[in-house]
């Protein structure tokens, strides 16, 4: 039994459509990442799935039952970790966690020990008596996670949970996630962080404009790219001298990205033409601190079948 | 309905730790109180009204038993200061109160045995005690009069008793008419009352401005669940809020609430459960914020002056006093009113049935626009 089965799902606001005919299987126990830019279409398969948003077509199916008709059902089995954090600010920690797993029907004393375990499993235990009004934007996130768990849910959805956090407190959602993927709970992540995705994720699928365009494990993805390979060239210097229209000239260079001071550059891997990117710099008199032979990302297979980037 | 329980409590707790709101709508009537008391008392007058000037006209056109008990209770009547005066025309007696040279004219008939009392609105608060005296009178005539048919043996004692202390005096509270305090301690509390509905709007748009509305509506709880334990939250702390005031009123500004303190605060409760379930069909209704509070802010403030809320609608004019209806306020004043100064129960149900049925329209209307969104 799949945890989660979408067959030609669509989504319509007006003219536009959000979600376009997608089909999608979530196995048992995986951690599955919809990675895609704002706007793909992630947020609203989600809330289909949890039945915020009704189908315009198609079905969706979890734990085997239709979503349609056993709404309760499927929800009493789901903890989703909204893209914005929705807690209450004048509620403390344990108020909050209690008050969201008691709507899943938990009570008393039950209660009180499972929001507690969650606060603990997300680092919360010294602030449990506390508003979040005076937490931090990770802290306020590890709460928004801790009122998606304390009722155990077995399908989690996490929608952007680390938007707009300090890379150690990303780290410990992150771990969080893997753990409680250990712990039985199958996780669907969306984000649009390749890194994130690349460092937990089990399945991915991509979507854009509303359309799944890979879906399957990393492996998978990258060998969609395999006859490609990229070279960073780290410079030191300005790099609003590089014309990247003069960079693409060069046979075999694919596609040309510039971060910082880090020319990326994606080529064929039929052409060696290393030599002929060095002399472009050397011919500019671009000072050139290193080069390295990167293997591709998914941020390389989302810019080889989009042609943008992730973040664009 | 089990999750009722628990979006209830959540509703208190957030309401509860509303510093501010808890401030304004307790601290901030009472002042209006203490300080429209004093200013306006000279509107007032003092505590007791000299009933020595209530002048009613009667024809008896009854038998002999109802005018012999008639005659009793005239004399007692006299005795508080209203003097009757006995006429065989029945339309002069009209005319005559009409004309406003009496405060009423009753007119007593046999075959049906009835009492009809006619009166004269410029004598308002006249008319109605004599009323009230009169209702009393009707009363205390039946009951005797089947306890004649029923228990002849038990006459003698109940007519000794009743010629001891005339029975109708108590009920009329040795002639009180509202201090300024008095007024306002009603007033106000009636008037700050509808405010709550911004309560019941912030409940609403709380749960959108959060983003926790729809990680409420992703657990398996109902969409009326939410709704009834979010509007019972907030009715019970405007109901908590309303005793606050009314306990301070009564007992610090010792204001007349009257004896019958039970059915006062029915009709406060079904006026929390009115302006509540304003505020939240104001807050499922209206999008933008500033257009829901604008409306509050104009609406309530004409339903309270049509209500009497700022000043008495006796002192206003005709067309005002008839607009005034439209107003669940004037109909709640009315009731408090009628039922602290003339023990007058008639209006406790007009008053509640007319809270409560526009507070189900309002919710109604909520609960169908709730139905039809689908993501806070």
């Amino acid at each position: 039994m799949k945890m989660v089965k979408i067959v030609e799902l669509t989504k319509k606001y007006g003219d536009v459509i959000a979600v376009d005919n997608i089909s999608l299987e979530i196995d048992v126990g995986e951690i599955f990442g919809l990675l895609g830019p704002n706007g793909a279409g992630k947020s609203t398969t989600i809330n289909m799935i949890t039945g915020l948003l009704s189908m315009d077509k198609g079905s969706i199916w979890v734990m085997g039952k239709d979503a349609r008709n056993s709404t309760n059902e499927i929800k009493r089995n789901i903890g989703i970790v909204p893209q914005d954090v929705g807690i209450y600010e004048d509620l403390t920690s344990l108020e909050n966690v209690m008050f969201f797993a008691s709507l899943y029907g938990l009570r008393g004393s039950e209660l009180k020990k499972r929001a507690i375990e969650a606060l603990e499993f997300t680092g919360l235990t010294e602030h449990i008596n506390n508003f979040p009004r005076k937490f931090s934007g990770g802290m306020k996130r590890r709460l928004n996670i801790a009122c998606a768990i304390a009722h155990r849910p077995k399908l989690i959805i996490m929608d952007e949970p680390t938007v707009g956090i300090d890379a150690q407190s990303r780290k410990h959602i992150l771990q969080s996630v893997q753990m409680l993927n250990e712990m039985g709970s199958t996780i669907i992540y969306t984000s649009h962080y390749m890194e994130e995705v690349e460092e937990i994720c089990t399945r991915v699928a991509i979507m854009d404009y509303g359309k799944i365009i890979a879906e399957g494990t990393q492996k998978e993805l990258m060998s969609i790219i395999t006859d490609q390979n990229s070279v960073w060239v780290s410079i030191s210097g300005e790099a609003d001298r590089i014309d990247k229209t003069e960079l693409m000239e060069i046979p075999g260079v694919i596609s040309v990205e510039i971060d910082d001071n880090t020319v990326k550059i994606n080529n064929s891997n039929n052409i060696n033409n290393l030599d002929r990117i060095i002399h472009y710099f050397t011919e500019k008199d671009i000072p050139i601190k290193n080069i390295e032979n990167k293997t591709p990302d998914l941020e390389t297979v989302f810019l080889t079948l989009t042609g943008r980037k992730l973040r664009d | 309905m089990k999750n009722i329980g628990p979006v209830f409590i959540k509703e208190l707790k957030h309401h509860l730790r509303e510093k501010k709101a808890n401030i304004m709508m307790i601290l901030f009537p009472i002042a209006l109180i203490v300080i429209l008391g004093a200013a306006l008392s000279s509107m007032f007058n003092t505590t007791k009204i000299e009933l020595d000037g209530v002048k009613v006209l009667y024809t008896n056109m009854g038998g002999s038993q109802l005018e012999q008990a008639f005659t009793g209770f005239i004399e007692q009547a006299g005795k508080m200061g209203v003097m009757f005066e006995e006429t065989d025309d029945s339309n002069l007696g009209i005319e005559m109160v009409k004309q406003a040279d009496y405060s009423c004219y009753v007119l007593l008939k046999d075959n049906p045995r009835v009492i009809r009392l006619y009166k004269n609105n410029r004598y308002n608060f006249e008319a109605n005690l004599v009323e009230t005296l009169l209702n009393a009178f009707v009363e205390r005539y039946n009951a005797i009069s089947e306890i004649a048919r029923e228990n002849p043996a038990a006459l003698a004692d109940v007519m000794d008793e009743t010629d001891k202390e005339f029975y109708y005096i108590k009920s009329l509270d040795g002639k009180r008419k509202p201090t300024s305090t008095d007024y306002y301690s009603v007033a106000i509390l009636t008037m700050v009352l509808m405010y709550s509905s911004i309560a019941g709007m912030s409940s609403i748009r709380m749960e959108k401005s959060l983003k926790t509305g729809n990680r409420i509506l992703c657990s398996p709880v109902k969409k009326h669940e939410i709704l009834i334990g979010k509007v019972m939250g907030c009715i019970m702390i405007t109901i908590l809020q309303s005793l606050m005031v009314f306990l301070f009123s009564k007992l610090i500004l010792n204001a007349y609430w009257g004896d019958n303190i039970g059915v006062i605060i029915a009709i406060i409760a079904s006026e929390a459960i009115l302006t509540v379930s304003f505020g939240t069909c104001i807050g499922f209704t209206i999008k933008n914020e500033g257009l829901s509070v604008g409306i509050i802010n104009t609406v309530i403030p004409i339903i309270v002056m049509l209500g009497g809320g700022y000043v008495p609608l006796d002192t206003m004019g005709e067309f005002v006093q008839k607009l005034s209806v439209v107003s669940p306020i004037k109909w709640t004043n009315q009731a408090i009113f009628r039922l602290i100064y003339n023990s007058d129960f008639s209006y406790v149900p007009v008053s509640i049935a007319v809270n409560l049925i526009i507070s189900a329209l309002l919710i109604t209307v909520s609960s169908i626009v709730y139905r039809k969104e689908a993501v806070w």
